[in-house]
């Protein structure tokens, strides 16, 4: 069911079972779990069925650290989310990313890869991708084509991906969230506030505004944050009436630890011979089903100090001004990218006969090689508020994104590992590019990121180092859940969206278990 | 027969052992060899003149098919390992690194593998071969 908030009479008081904020993939995904169970589901939207002005200002802010995007620009406050402009990668976090590793500083999770292997079939169903089936091996085998370049697979491996449609969960999942008698979707739903009793031990409400200045309260027995990673941190640190430092932030973590994932451009390989297909390591938009990408092996990595990354290969007449990711030339505008991926789309499903690109890497021996990195955590990469405030008096974010020698250590040894490996097995050879043959901390201005936001509330067993448990649940705060990518606790190489609803399957569960 | 060089391409053509005797021999008397036409006198004995102009024609030059490439890297090995910048300093340490190897292909493949490497110009490159292109670009 659906309903306009500003419909609503001002002062209401709306009461149900488990409110979810946020209608991205984590909240949809999460509302769906609950479609046709007793419960009463609330599910709060911010913005509306498109991408409007005035919702995507309320993310205005300022950027004080490492050059990044506007702020409005890389999210979408409207029902769908950000999946409205997403490209629909998906690959599991794998289990070395869960681990601690002693040249990772605050690495570890409080949970291995194996508490997710059940949940990540359940989210390959709400993307829409092919089989739970990970193992460049299988795909090789499901298309002669399809072949890993031969290096020693000890060390550097292929790691697939596989390609959503994408799913527009704004477009895909509306009508199952309209026609759902117990799923109560607000639109135009702004929450401002989170109320607790006076010890913000136990969440009491929701403060809801709408821009046409009236105010709700929507109260419900389990509350679950499923906004991005920045809005979920800002709206605890803004809900500080009862907590002067903000919701769950009594150990100064809140914000704290932002992480992205590094998408630059580091090298070039030469092969010996040009592979008689390089099928598996071409992606075309709406086309592709699964490619593989380079990986250092969890040993490699581990012995050469290194974080995770995966490296797409490109075809070496790719010039900097045709790079998607340049921060320095991203309008602020966020139909930007959705309008440009419309047409994209359009274009795709106009052309006769369908897919029109040619195989585009075969028959090349020269390639650019782009990384996509996880950064280190890092205490002092984070968001906070500004004393600026948006349309709807909630405090504004700061991002002051920060990143650390480990990064560029990481990309250059890596780089070197791969040129090490090509050339081991007689496969070719690899050149650094010229930023990354210094121990400059300087960062080339072709550096990018992934619009990956994580690690905000990030998840620690103790609450000195984590503002959520194990499960998701807001240290101190019982029934207040967090189901996004701010509860990452490392960022892994892999894209988030299909971890992120990995594991709100994993608190939905729960909290149906809770409810009884 | 012609002179057998290392191709990354067709690596199986150098599998020749590399003997002591071989590899003490200098590429100027090699040149010397074919110019007084005694060259005729190593065909019994084919690896022993192969060998030095094995190491003497970088494989990478049928890597990049670009000379002026291969003597552009030769020269910045030079620049940064001045020691190295003589062709009998050159010849002594490929020949000292190849005694006992199977092949030049196989040297630079185990350099690689023990990250006997060296980074010119950003390519990661096995040393001995770093040392073909400087020896290439000395000649």
């Amino acid at each position: 069911m659906h309903t306009d908030a500003r419909t609503l009479e001002d002062g209401s008081v709306i009461e149900g079972d488990i409110c979810i904020i946020g209608a991205g993939a984590a909240g949809i995904s999460m509302a769906l779990e609950w479609k046709d169970t007793p419960y009463k589901v609330i599910l709060l939207e911010g913005g509306s069925f498109q991408v409007e002005p005035r919702p995507q200002a309320l993310y205005d802010g300022e950027s004080v650290g490492q050059t990044y995007y506007p702020l409005q620009a890389v999210r979408l406050r409207a029902f769908g989310g950000t999946t409205g402009h997403w490209a629909g990668w998906c690959s599991p976090f794998e289990p070395l990313d869960f681990k601690k590793r002693d040249w990772v500083p605050d690495s570890g999770w409080p949970i291995d890869r194996a508490a997710l292997d059940a949940f990540y079939p359940r989210a390959h169903s709400y993307v829409e991708i092919g089989p739970y089936a990970w193992d460049a091996a299988y795909w090789e085998a499901q298309d002669p084509d399809r072949q890993s370049l031969a290096f020693d697979k000890s060390r550097v491996w292929t790691k697939m991906w596989q390609f959503s449609p994408p799913t527009r969960f704004g477009l895909r999942y509306r009508d199952d969230i309209f026609r759902a008698e117990n799923i109560h979707l607000y639109s135009n739903a702004n929450v401002t506030r989170i109320d607790t009793n006076e010890t913000a031990a136990n969440v009491e409400g929701l403060t809801v505004r709408t821009f046409e200045g009236k105010t709700f309260s929507f109260r419900a027995k389990h509350y679950v944050m499923a906004c991005g990673a920045w809005q979920n941190a800002r709206l605890l640190l803004a809900s500080n009436d009862r907590a002067p430092a903000g919701l769950g932030n009594q150990n100064d973590l809140v914000g704290r630890y932002f992480m992205e994932h590094l998408e630059v451009m580091c090298a070039s390989m030469l092969l010996v011979n040009a592979p008689a297909s390089m099928k598996m390591y071409e992606m075309k938009f709406f086309e592709t089903k699964a490619r593989g990408e380079l990986s250092l092996s969890e040993e490699a990595q581990a012995e050469n100090e290194v974080l995770n990354l995966t490296v797409t290969l490109h075809p070496r007449t790719l010039e900097p001004k045709d790079y998607p990711w340049l921060i320095s030339r991203y309008p602020s505008d966020a139909r930007f990218t959705v309008d440009r991926l419309d047409e994209l789309q359009a274009e795709y499903e106009g052309a006769p006969g369908g897919a029109q690109t040619p195989d585009y890497l075969s028959g090349l021996r020269e390639f650019q090689l782009q990384a996509r990195m996880e950064q280190s955590p890092n205490r002092d990469s984070r968001v906070f508020l500004a004393r600026e405030t948006d349309e709807l008096g909630m405090p504004r974010l700061t991002l002051d994104w920060r990143l650390t020698a480990l990064e560029k250590h990481s990309l250059r040894r890596t780089f070197e590992v791969i040129g090490e490996e090509a050339g081991k097995v007689g496969l070719g050879r690899v050149q650094l590019l010229d930023w990354l043959t210094t121990d400059d901390p300087m960062w080339t201005p072709n550096l990018g990121g992934g619009w990956h936001h994580m690690g905000t509330t990030r998840m620690h067993d103790d609450p000195k180092q984590g503002v959520v448990d194990p499960n998701g649940t807001v240290h101190g705060i019982h029934n207040l859940h967090v189901a996004s990518s701010s509860t990452f606790t490392t960022a892994g190489a892999s894209n988030p969206t299909l971890t992120i609803i990995a594991m709100t399957m994993r608190l939905s569960d729960r909290l149906k278990g809770m409810m009884g | 027969m012609t002179p057998v060089g290392f191709s990354l391409e067709d690596a199986h053509i150098t599998r020749a052992p590399i003997t002591d005797s071989i590899i003490s021999m200098r590429r100027r008397d090699f040149i010397l060899l074919n110019a007084t036409g005694l060259a005729a006198a190593c065909l019994a004995t084919p690896a022993v003149w192969a060998a030095p102009s094995a190491y003497a024609r970088p494989g990478l030059l049928d890597l990049f098919r670009d000379d002026e490439q291969v003597r552009q890297i030769g020269r910045r090995y030079i620049e940064q390992h001045p020691a190295e910048a003589h062709t009998d300093a050159l010849e002594h340490r490929l020949a000292q690194t190849l005694r006992g190897a199977r092949n030049v292909e196989s040297c630079i493949r185990n350099e690689f593998a023990h990250r006997e490497t060296v980074q010119l110009n950003g390519w990661i490159l096995a040393r001995t071969e770093a040392r073909q292109c400087a020896l290439f670009a000395l000649s």
